[in-house]
């Protein structure tokens, strides 16, 4: 049930925000402020799950999904988008770039939990 | 962080925000002057878009509402689909101002022109918009009463399903959540074992799922998986459900019963009713949730000051007093040493501790120090906003806004910073017909310019405009009694009659630089925070104000003195000079005390030893001559001591606040001094201009 969870967002309240409601349910939390510091995170540990931003200096959340996807210890890691948007090319945009599904910003702390239950035991 | 702490998220949110806001406004000024590269456009889109993002996750409706409508026509920008108009720069900015007018209500308080904003955007982005994503505690519509029906799930992913790293088994039971399930595989798929590949899924699953939800919550759970699978989801009538449950039980999916499955579904009404019960604890569990909330937003306008101080100061504080502890240990070391002291390891030792503490403590105050950038960053928008105005071009060059400087400083010598770039568009640059007759490159140019220079942060605001008329200024100071007709001043001395209290120069008053507040002011806001003004001035190409501020005000520089065996600080910059009072007439006034004789003027004369009741004998021989506030008198002391830079420590924390006494510090033989407090003896006399 536990897991390690990275998180990657530029805004820092927010990783906060995701933090504390991942720690609540008893998960490890990483974070990362955006894709390359993402990248660096993922490959000096092992994660179980990611949560991910689009939006972000550096590198956005989509390309970091994209590279992240061609390292094998990555290649089945359930790797969710934090978006504010939910149009269908955007989450073909995901899709594309081997994005397990998205969350929606604004969440409620025990949707995004249940949500994340989809992906990690 | 224990609790999640919405109040705290929410300064912080808040303070990102600000950051956030300060980028859209570079950035929109940036694009008005024909920069739109892709790198400008996305930075400035990500900020909208992170204001609009955490502005709907933190509970900030409106916020989130207009930043969604920002958003969307900075996208139509930022792929083309829309040119960079000056229109747009502008609608963009008003919507920006509103923006920060919202973040300091800190969400309780809605703008009256933001629908009307929203609608301008609107209507500029060409199509109505859907609504903006609402705050998180109003996204969920409270869930209806749903009646318990039977459903029939059929799964079947395509063979890279588990690829992206969905589970199947996952969503299946997050399926089961929803109600009572019964799941059966299709295995048919299934490979050799030769030809099975562990990456895909070759299972098929049909579920039955009796429960109170409806199509679209079962259809969520597969929608990150729409594209790598079929999923069929069919309401199964009562009769249907019997037979079909009976089918299921055995392996093969299309055949038998499960008896305990098979029962009949409950009446709806029932059902209903067990659902709406259901569902009312969990609004009221919702509405328990909600004040604390609500609470904290009202709460939040006592906002803590915080400050953001970056990694590479904070490790180069832990590297110092890494340093400091092993110096210690080295120092108990040559103590504990059996023998005599070794004399010369000891200074060595020593002199290493003083290296040390000297770095922490440049190193702490570092931690309090802060781009002028962050208060240079409202200063372009000023500038645009009143030369077009005033129909002047105008090319503001910042240099060095990088150059740090306390947090209190900075926010405390903005206002005056503002007043002065004010003036400089306003009275020092000319119109553009102006400059064309005196033969100036039409675009004026006012240069900002920041340095650090021997312990003090300089700032310097310079105009290619019209510069001073030392003429003018000197009739207008003779006009208005501050200098008499016969004074013969220097043209620097002329230039300086602008501080001087009750001078405005604007022959019309202009709504740009406004009525009454003048330079004095400005000189005095800066005086009170250590530092001090300067003008220089050459009539027909320029003016340069000169700022020189103290990088700190944790630290000062004082001068020690004594009266009655007492030591005070007195703070350098406030003092003009020391007298001996035998060499000045002092008079007694009944009641209100002594004056004596300074130049031309007469000063109070306040006494140390009764103001701070120390002993009842005669007052100082000394004088020392202070202003403040642009007023001066003198305070009798007994001796003058050395002058030092002094750590303040506040007096309220560790006693009380004492009137006349600003704070205390402890003195290298660990006494402690006070320190006086300059403003808090100056009065107006009504006795200036000698009797």
């Amino acid at each position: 049930m536990m897991a390690t969870i990275l998180t990657v967002d530029d805004s820092a309240s927010m990783r906060q925000m995701l933090a504390f409601t991942l720690r609540s349910a008893g998960h490890e939390v990483v974070e990362a402020c955006d894709g390359v510091d993402g990248i660096e995170k993922a490959k000096e540990q092992q994660v179980d799950a990611m949560i991910v931003d689009v939006n972000m200096p550096r590198m956005d959340g989509l390309t970091m999904i994209r590279d992240l996807r061609q390292v094998p210890a990555y290649a089945h890691t359930p790797m969710l988008v934090l978006t504010t948007e939910s149009g269908t090319d955007k989450k073909m945009a995901g899709r594309e770039a081997g994005a397990t599904g998205w969350m929606v910003k604004p969440f409620q702390p025990e949707q995004l939990l249940q949500t994340l239950q989809r992906v990690i035991s | 962080m224990d609790e999640l702490d919405l109040e705290e998220l929410k300064t912080m949110f808040l303070e990102e925000c600000r950051e956030h806001v300060d980028t859209l406004e570079r950035g929109l000024l940036e694009m008005a002057q024909a920069d739109q590269s892709a790198d400008l456009l996305n930075e400035v889109f990500r900020a909208a878009h992170s204001i609009k993002g955490g502005g709907a996750t933190f509970g900030f409706a409106d916020l989130a509402e207009l930043t969604h409508h920002m958003e969307t026509l900075l996208d139509q920008m930022r792929s083309g689909e829309r040119a960079v108009s000056d229109e747009d720069i502008e609608l963009l900015l008003e919507s920006l101002d509103v923006v920060r007018e919202l973040m300091e209500s800190l969400g309780n308080e809605d703008h009256p022109n933001r629908t009307a904003l929203q609608a301008r955007l609107e209507e500029a982005v060409g199509s109505a918009e859907p609504a903006a994503p609402a705050a998180a505690d109003t996204a969920e519509p409270e869930p209806e009463a749903l009646a318990t029906q039977t459903w029939q799930v059929i799964f079947e992913p395509k063979l890279e399903l588990m690829q992206r790293g969905n589970d199947p088994l996952l969503m299946l039971r997050e399926l089961a959540r929803l109600g009572d399930i019964s799941v059966t595989p299709m295995l048919q798929h299934l490979p050799d074992w030769n030809g099975f590949d562990p990456k895909c899924c070759y299972v098929s699953w049909i579920a039955i799922l009796k429960g109170a939800v409806d199509e679209a919550t079962i259809a969520e759970i597969f929608e990150w998986v729409e594209f790598d699978c079929t999923v069929t989801i069919l309401a199964m009538a009562e009769e249907d459900c019997v037979s079909e449950m009976a089918e299921q039980s055995d392996a093969e999916p299309d055949t038998k019963a499960a008896a305990e499955t098979a029962e009949p579904v409950a009446q709806p009404e029932a059902v209903a009713k067990e659902a709406a019960a259901d569902a009312a604890p969990k609004a009221e569990a919702k509405a328990a949730a909600a004040p604390p909330a609500k609470a904290a937003a009202s709460g939040g306008a006592s906002s803590e000051a915080s400050i953001r101080v970056s990694t590479d100061k904070i490790d180069e504080l832990i590297n110092l007093v890494g340093e400091l502890v092993i110096n210690q240990s080295m120092l108990s070391g040559l103590s504990a040493a059996d023998g005599p002291l070794d004399a010369e390891q000891l200074r060595e030792r020593l002199s290493e501790l003083e290296r040390n503490t000297r770095q922490l403590q440049e190193g702490v105050m570092r931690v309090r120090m802060l781009p002028l950038s962050m208060g240079f960053g409202r200063l372009p928008r000023l500038v645009r906003d009143l030369s077009r105005k005033l129909d002047k071009a105008v090319d503001l060059v910042v240099e060095g806004a990088d150059t740090e400087i306390d947090k209190t400083v900075l926010e405390q010598m903005m206002d005056p910073l503002v007043h002065l770039v004010r003036n400089a568009v306003d009275h020092g640059l000319e119109t553009r017909a102006e400059r064309a007759e005196t033969n100036k490159r039409e675009t004026g140019e006012l240069r900002l310019s920041a340095y650090h220079r021997s312990g003090s942060v300089v700032i310097e605001i310079a105009d290619d405009g019209k510069g001073i008329d030392p003429e003018r200024i000197l009739n207008k100071a003779i006009e208005r009694g501050i200098v008499r007709p016969d004074e013969s001043l220097s043209e620097n001395e002329i230039h300086r009659l602008i501080f001087a209290p009750g001078f405005s120069t604007a022959e019309v008053v202009s709504d740009v630089s406004g009525r009454g507040v003048g330079m004095d002011v400005v000189r005095r806001n800066i005086m009170e925070l250590g530092g001090q003004v300067d003008i220089e001035s050459s009539f027909g190409s320029g003016t340069k104000v000169t700022i020189r501020l103290p990088l700190t005000l944790a630290i000062l520089d004082g001068q020690l003195v004594s009266c009655a065996e007492q030591t005070f600080v007195i703070p350098l910059a406030s003092i003009i000079e020391t007298l001996e009072s035998s060499q000045c007439k002092v008079s007694g006034i009944a009641k209100s005390g002594s004056v004596f004789q300074f130049r031309d003027e007469y000063l109070p004369l306040i006494d140390l030893r009764s103001e701070f009741e120390l002993e009842q004998s005669e007052a100082g021989p000394l004088i020392v001559v202070i202003e403040s506030h642009g007023l001066l008198y003198g305070l009798a002391i007994d001796r003058v001591l050395g002058q030092q830079q002094i750590v303040i420590k506040a007096l309220e924390d560790n006693y009380q606040a004492v009137d006349g006494i600003s704070g205390a510090t402890i003195m290298s033989d660990g006494s402690v001094a006070l320190i006086i407090d300059p403003t808090a003896f100056a009065q107006p006399t009504g006795l200036s201009s000698a009797a």
